[in-house]
């Protein structure tokens, strides 16, 4: 090996550990690395920040490193940022998009929130999604409530209205109650949300008999002592099999065997009582003991 | 002859160019225990870290704005108000520390860019660019 050749080998090894331990490792950790110091800069000022934010956006680096850097924009608070991320959920597709929708949420930025609205109508599915996500996370249940208003389609609707129950927005999802040609989702949410009360008055209400048994169903997920009452009251007013069944399923659902119990004891048509035996058994209920040992002493 | 005195110039410079920068004023924070100092940014806002260091390692890295409580009641050797390329230095020789916690190396990335130093984000920027 000549002078020159030493010299060389030399230059690098002196060079290598010099340019930090940036460039150690796997791909993997190069990126964790770069994830950090992503992080790092949400410590530092906007105008420090963003630039060396932008670079990650625009340059050649993993989907990982570039989702945490739609992250950090999200944490920055500046006018900038929040344009970066729209014009990403906007112009941008793939997981990225979807990730930029999803920090909007995040961030809690109204105005950026507010244009999520004009992604929606011309998005996927996907994007959909994604931005009803970014409304939930934002806690925002009026811009879910006007997409669900304003919609024609079915399946916007009903994403629209599940991700109202899951937000427990008992106003929002009350107002759409009048909305014509009420879905079956709508109870649901009305369920999953808690709303006894909006169930109670469905459940009441004759006019669509349909609905009117899927409200009653839907009281036994909401449960409690009394939703409980209602469902005997409304077993023992029913004016049809369809809405009895549906009370009885609305006792199996809150499993209020107790309630069970109490019609089984009541009871004077054998057909009647072996149904509500056999939804005893079904409930697995300690209840089911007592009913044989009296019916073995003969009480019953 | 004089292709070796380049390259000797050549070496010389890189190495001075990608050499460690030195943190003189912190050099007496190897001792195991906390150390505080602190830095005035160039915003005006004075920063606060606090370091504990165990077995001549730093342990957690704490930085403080404005009135947050200072993370110990132990005894801090205070180093007083140090420059943001001293802090800076110091930083990154932990980030650049292989045997230092990687919880610890994170933490010190942001004591690095909340020292302020305009060498801070141009080490951030290296370390993006890394391909």
């Amino acid at each position: 090996m000549n002078k020159l050749s030493k010299l060389i080998i030399i230059a690098a090894a002196l060079l290598l550990p010099a340019v930090g331990f940036a460039q150690d490792g796997e791909p993997g950790d190069r990126d964790n690395l770069k994830i950090a110091a992503l992080e790092a800069l949400m410590s530092a000022p906007p105008e420090k920040a963003l630039p060396l934010v932008d670079k990650v956006l625009t340059g050649n680096h993993s989907t990982e490193v570039k989702e945490r850097a739609l992250f950090i924009l999200s944490q920055i608070d500046s006018s900038e940022a929040q344009a970066t991320l729209l014009r990403f959920a906007r112009e941008d597709s793939g997981e990225l998009q979807l990730e930029a929708i999803r920090m909007i949420g995040i961030g809690g930025d109204k105005d950026t929130l507010a244009s999520l609205g004009d992604v929606y109508q011309v998005g996927n599915r996907d994007v959909k999604d994604a931005v009803l996500e970014a409304y939930l996370i934002a806690d925002d249940a009026r811009a879910i409530y006007d997409i669900a208003v304003n919609t024609d389609n079915e399946e916007d609707f009903s994403e629209a209205v599940d991700m109202l129950g899951a937000m427990g927005a008992l106003n929002e999802l009350r107002e759409l109650r009048n909305r014509a040609g009420m879905s079956e989702t709508l109870i649901d949410a009305y369920a999953i949300s808690g709303d006894s009360e909006t169930l109670r008055e469905l459940a009441m209400d004759s006019s669509d008999p349909e609905l009117q048994t899927k409200a009653i169903e839907a009281l036994g997920i909401v449960g409690g002592e009394q939703v409980d009452s209602t469902l005997v009251e409304i077993y023992r007013n029913a004016d049809s099999d369809e809405v009895r069944d549906a009370a009885l399923s609305g006792m199996l659902i809150s499993g209020h065997d107790s309630g069970v119990l109490e019609l089984y004891r009541r009871a004077t048509d054998p057909v009647e009582k072996r149904q509500l035996l056999e939804y005893l058994v079904m409930m697995d209920s300690e209840a089911i003991y007592e009913v044989i040992d009296q019916a073995l002493a003969g009480d019953q | 002859m004089r292709t070796t005195k380049i390259l000797m110039i050549v070496l010389l410079a890189a190495t001075l160019f990608w050499s460690e920068p030195s943190a003189a004023e912190l050099e007496e924070t190897s001792a195991d225990g906390w150390h505080n100092w602190h830095v005035d940014t160039a915003e005006g806002n004075q920063v606060q870290f606090y370091v504990l260091i165990e077995n001549g390692k730093p342990a957690k890295i704490r930085s403080l704005n404005g009135n947050c409580r200072k993370p110990t009641r132990d005894k801090v050797d205070d180093h007083g108000t140090v420059s943001a390329a001293e802090s800076y230095a110091w930083f990154r020789a932990v980030v650049e520390d292989a045997a230092v916690d990687e919880h610890v190396r994170d933490a010190a990335l942001f004591g690095l860019v909340e020292s302020g130093s305009d060498d801070a984000f141009e080490y951030i920027d290296q370390i993006l660019s890394q391909r």
